[in-house]
């Protein structure tokens, strides 16, 4: 105790003491005592409390688990909070949108009595970003941790701070929906083992009961079985004896409570089955490529299976095992559910990593025994734990890789151009936003989406009518062929005052009126043309206005490939400037188009009866009906007249062909049929040929309403048969 | 006896003949990443001594194994660094 600093006082003089002055020379709780950790590790997750902005997850990993080392990192993901306050004295809804992850590889960490300080360069997942440092304090006081200042220190940029509270021990979180077959609906359900229980194992092997919740949280997930209620499902039919992966992907989708919600999400589906189509199989992660051995379509890792008939488990009892049989069953047991369950983690089998001797519930324990390169025996040497490098990635991997419904298995592929692309949303979103299309185009057919806004609120909503790119209110990215992910630049950019437009509730009376749709053509912009090589792509949008980003699915399509010679020969004088220019412009009669506009005429003059030279007669047809002026030395002259016949001609065999469709793709047409007739209508109009413009849109109405058309959608074509 | 193909094939074609027979003739060989086999072969074998044949065109590898059965034979085939690898068990694999 230092008397130094205690100044003499009158109570001191006078004998008594002040309650100042005590607690000066006997603080409570004392220093030491102050920095005591009662409360353990300071690893785990953090995170910031930001209502709204930007904010942090923030994961520690420099302290060791119990029975865990620790992975010596730091990382973290970002996201964008955005509140809606769409209902009149009801709080706002909440809609939390992931926007990128990172780590630091090798903190400088130095510890003090009341804090930790931790240091290191910031490696982005992905994107592009400038060296950034970053700076972590966690203080610890009177048994409570934190909360961490973190500061990020971009060079060259500002710095970014924030305040994050301990939210968790572990550095995810799951849940785990456990369903059983009725063959196989007998204990133990779930594996629960001792690990002493077999007398095979590491000498220095710490005793403790693992389950599938311990064993994960070992590793730093926290995972939740759902409840104590399952489904059985009856396999009790006497033709069925075996599964198949397109039939567990089936019954997932069929008794997975979790799967209409949306993904990616930390949630997973596991099933007790019998017997796998191949009688060697006690286990399958099953929601993955067909080529992988899965059941095929993403979203992928959301499920597994464990099959209890295989010869592995026949010695599985209940309670505690009687010898080593029955032990090592128990083991094997528990080995499968924590392996299948790595699989949904996006981890690949150990020799599949090129670590064939790794000590981790990723390997096969007979292959590591076949292996004359690795020490001992498997059983001997196993700590019951995944090995570094997956637990580094379980703890710390990018996010979409790690996320049941992320990244496809074993790919690592995704959108990677920019973070906001891939954009998981968390919360409730008041729109969604929907792509569609058709899945296949012709090599140079304009490809055309529909986009969809729809009210999910229970209140009337308004939004911004142009869902175009150019009015800056849409963004669409495009994944290519060749994995580069693009943002469609329009040729141009419009400033417009708002057109806003509301939609009902979802139960209004008028069909229809609780969403809008529009249609975008992108197959040109300032990077040129987007869809000129064969190929899969895969397409994504963003609505942002209002203070709302709302992205939409994920809509694949294909472009064909040339189907002869002289098609080919065609895409050559196709894909060029003249053309995509005047595909952007609707038509352009400007002399410096000209190539592009005669090609594309001739195009649709040789090809009418195909989808590729309507859309394009359709396309470059506004600008032939309409007048066209130049600057012919100082004066804006008009150099073509309007030719709305020539026009009508070149529309007809595209009217031909989208009364001609039948079923999903004439649905998929309707906004370009319902367009072309408006603009049919119009030069119609010009012409004098009012009733024939009023037949057609009657022809055009009657076919949507058999098409089941909205009712809204009819009622304004309605509208514009009574103005003719 | 059974045999089981398991890491390292990847769309090949594969030919396998047992004392002299052909029991397998199959393109587009790919092991299942998800489980670590391509594809499986039971087959009855009476000798003892059994010579298995492994040919893989598409990869320009062959290998022959001797074997000596004694009791029910299960058979793993991988290719491993450019090589055919073998090995065997007493009791049937298991994949996960």
């Amino acid at each position: 105790m230092n008397l130094e600093n205690i100044p003499a006082s009158q109570d001191m003089m006078s004998g008594e003491v002040s309650s100042e002055t005590f607690d000066k020379l006997f603080p409570f709780p004392p220093d030491w005592w102050k920095c005591l950790r009662l409360t353990g590790s300071i690893c785990g997750e953090y995170s910031s409390q930001q209502l709204f902005g930007r904010g942090l997850v923030l994961r520690v990993d420099i302290e060791p688990r119990s029975n865990s080392p620790s992975m010596n990192r730091i990382s973290g993901d970002f996201y964008k909070t955005y509140l809606s306050f769409v209902t009149p004295g009801k709080p706002p809804k909440i809609s939390t949108i992931y926007q990128e992850s990172w780590i630091v590889d090798s903190p400088s960490i130095k510890w003090t009595r009341c804090a930790v300080g931790i240091t290191g360069k910031v490696r982005f997942w992905k994107g592009t970003h400038p060296a950034t440092e970053i700076q972590v304090s966690i203080p610890w006081n009177s048994g409570k941790i934190g909360p961490a200042e973190v500061t990020f220190l971009p060079s060259g940029g500002n710095k970014e701070q924030y305040t994050c509270s301990l939210t968790s021990d572990c550095f995810r979180s799951m849940n785990l929906e456990v369903d059983v077959c009725k063959s196989v609906n007998s204990d133990p359900i779930l594996p629960s083992y001792d690990t002493y229980a077999h007398s095979v194992r590491p000498v220095d092997l710490k005793r403790r009961t693992l389950d599938i919740e311990n064993a994960y949280w070992e590793a730093g997930v926290k995972v939740d079985i759902r409840g104590s209620e399952r489904t059985i499902i009856d396999d009790s039919d006497s033709k069925f004896d075996r599964w198949s992966p397109a039939e567990l992907h089936d019954a997932m989708e069929q008794h997975f409570s979790q799967y209409p919600r949306k993904w990616p999400n930390w949630e997973m589906w596991g099933l007790l089955a019998g017997l796998f189509e191949n009688d060697g199989t006690a286990g399958i992660m099953f929601d993955a490529g067909a080529s992988y051995g899965g059941a095929g379509q993403p979203p992928d890792r959301q499920g597994f299976a464990v099959f209890r008939k295989h010869s592995w488990f026949d010695k599985l009892v209940a309670g505690t095992p009687a010898g080593d049989e029955q032990a090592d069953a128990m083991r094997q047991y528990l080995y499968c559910w924590i392996h299948e369950a790595g699989h949904a983690f996006n981890l690949l089998h150990s020799w599949n990593k090129n670590r064939s001797c790794a000590l981790s519930w990723m390997n096969y324990p007979w292959m590591y025994d076949q292996n004359q390169q690795c020490l001992g025996t498997f059983w001997s040497k196993f700590m019951m734990r995944f090995d570094d490098e997956e637990l580094i990635h379980i703890r710390h991997g990018y996010l979409l890789s790690v996320v049941m419904g992320g990244d496809p298995w074993a790919s690592g592929g995704h959108f990677e151009m920019s973070s906001s692309v891939m954009a998981p949303t968390i919360g409730e979103m008041p729109l969604e936003l929907l792509i569609r299309s058709k899945n296949y185009f012709d090599l140079m057919e304009p490809v055309v989406i529909e986009l969809r806004l729809r009210n999910l609120m229970d209140i009337p909503i308004t939004i911004e009518e142009k869902l175009k790119p150019e009015f800056g209110n849409t963004t669409l990215f495009i994944h290519r062929p060749d994995g580069k992910i693009v943002e469609f630049n329009p040729i141009f950019c419009q400033l417009n005052s708002p057109t806003i437009k509301a939609l009902d509730v979802s139960d209004s009376c008028v069909e229809g009126a609780d969403r809008y749709s529009d249609t975008i053509f992108f197959n040109y912009g300032k990077g040129g043309f987007y869809f000129d090589t064969p190929g899969e792509y895969m397409l994504r949008a963003f609505y942002n206005a209002n203070g709302l980003l709302i992205p939409s699915n994920v809509q694949k399509i294909r472009i064909g490939s040339p189907t002869s010679r002289n098609s080919d020969i065609l895409a050559t004088e196709f894909f060029t400037y003249p053309v995509g220019m005047s595909l952007y412009l609707h038509g352009s009669r400007s002399p410096f188009l000209s190539e592009g506009m005669d090609f594309l005429t001739c195009l649709a003059e040789t090809s009418p009866d195909t989808m590729l030279g309507a859309k394009v007669g359709s396309r470059i047809a506004p600008s032939i009906g309409r007048p066209f002026f130049r600057i012919i030395g100082n004066t804006l002259t008009m150099t073509h007249n309007a030719e709305p016949k020539k026009a009508l001609q070149m529309t007809e065999p595209a009217v031909e062909l989208y009364r001609s469709l039948k079923g999903t793709e004439a649905k998929l047409t309707n906004i370009s049929y319902n367009k072309l007739i408006r603009g049919r209508a119009n030069f119609l109009t010009r012409l004098g040929q009012k009733t024939k413009a009023k037949e057609e849109v009657s022809v055009l109405k009657d076919d949507l309403s058999k098409r089941g058309v909205n009712e809204v959608v009819l009622n304004e074509i309605d509208a514009l048969e009574k103005t003719l | 006896m059974k045999i089981d193909l398991q890491n390292g094939y990847s769309n090949d074609f594969v030919v396998i003949r047992v004392n002299g027979k052909e029991v397998f003739r199959k393109n587009g060989v790919t092991t299942k990443l998800l489980l670590g086999v391509a594809d499986s072969i039971q087959l009855e074998v009476s000798d003892m001594l059994t010579k298995v044949d492994v040919d893989i065109p598409s990869k320009d590898l062959s290998e022959t194994m001797s074997l000596r059965l004694s009791a029910p034979t299960y058979l793993g085939i991988s290719v491993i660094g450019g090589q055919i690898a073998y090995m065997i068990n007493k009791e049937p694999f298991a994949y996960f």
